[in-house]
């Protein structure tokens, strides 16, 4: 904790952030850090290989292989989502598992079991994008201000 | 469930093994040779397959040709494809200037560079003929120009 918020604390309180800072399990970042590289890694793997099958036998290229490869690593994450495989998978790698566009359906499929129970339009409807929504909205503003600043490069002929 | 994910992956690894196989079993590093009493003239092509070979760092080159178009596909090595589309450019600026007689198109995509080597294969078997090639090289060029 930084210091000038510890001088706001009483004394008991400063002796119980010791006590509590002395006994606190350490998170072990870089074993953390291994999994997720590895898990992420393997889901990428798992991308190229569904591109790579996508390229060989249909009438995608490189560029267009893209799009059906990202809507089915999605479905697959949602399936497993389904199935509580996923879940047990993000528990060991974390972010490895969240970062991917995998987390993504996750993400989507978690929130609709979690609000079943309320009805499919109120709950499952209401709430499917609770988490997911967020990500939507931060990469369409994105999204907006990247093609903002390139088209005003492109307007004053920077580019 | 873990038996699920194991068998999700074994299948993804062997789709891709699969495929893999078909290609190497290609000879990848010799331009295919074209017989000699066929009718469609591919000796533009085979001369850009080499001058490109020998000024350039590519892995492999396959080219078609029709009497207006010039498609070539080349595959770069992995580590260069940072600078894909320099090179791309770089490709195209010296095909274009070797064949200003033609419409040149390069392109350095596995699809593309698959479909030719197709191609190639039906000119030497001879089953195809001028204006289904002509076809072929249309559908292949809007294919390589496609973005979404």
């Amino acid at each position: 904790m930084a210091n000038n918020k510890k001088k706001n604390l009483t004394p008991i309180q400063q002796e119980y952030q010791q006590f509590q800072s002395e006994r606190e399990v350490k998170r072990p970042v870089v074993k953390n850090c291994i999994k997720a590289f590895f898990v992420g890694g393997l889901i990428c793997l798992i991308g190229q290989f569904i591109q790579t099958f996508f390229i060989y036998n249909f009438n995608f290229t490189e560029q267009t292989a893209g799009n059906p490869t990202v809507a089915v690593m999605i479905f697959i994450a949602m399936l497993l989502t389904g199935f509580g495989v996923y879940d047990r998978l993000a528990q060991f790698a974390g972010a490895g598992s969240a970062v991917p566009v995998t987390g993504f359906g996750n993400a989507v499929i978690s929130a609709a079991i979690e609000h079943r129970s309320e009805g499919f339009i109120l709950g499952v409807g209401g709430n499917m994008f609770k988490l997911a929504g967020s990500v939507i909205m931060s990469g369409v503003f994105a999204a907006f201000i990247v093609a903002l600043i390139k088209t005003l490069l492109i307007q004053w002929g920077a580019l | 469930m873990k038996k699920l994910l194991t068998g999700i992956l074994v299948f993804a690894f062997l789709m891709g093994c699969q495929d893999g196989n078909n290609e190497e079993t290609q000879d990848l590093n010799e331009p295919m040779q074209m017989a000699n009493n066929n009718k469609l003239n591919q000796a533009v092509s085979e001369q850009a397959d080499r001058s490109l070979r020998n000024k350039n760092n590519l892995t492999d080159v396959q080219v078609v040709n029709d009497d207006k178009q010039l498609l070539i596909a080349a595959q770069i090595p992995h580590n260069e494809r940072f600078h894909m589309k320099k090179i791309e450019k770089d490709l195209t600026k010296q095909a274009e200037e070797k064949f200003p007689d033609y419409q040149v198109t390069l392109s350095l995509d596995k699809k593309i560079h698959l479909e030719v080597m197709q191609l190639k294969k039906q000119i030497a078997e001879g089953s195809i003929d001028q204006k289904k090639l002509s076809n072929e090289l249309d559908r292949l060029i809007k294919l390589s120009k496609e973005k979404t």
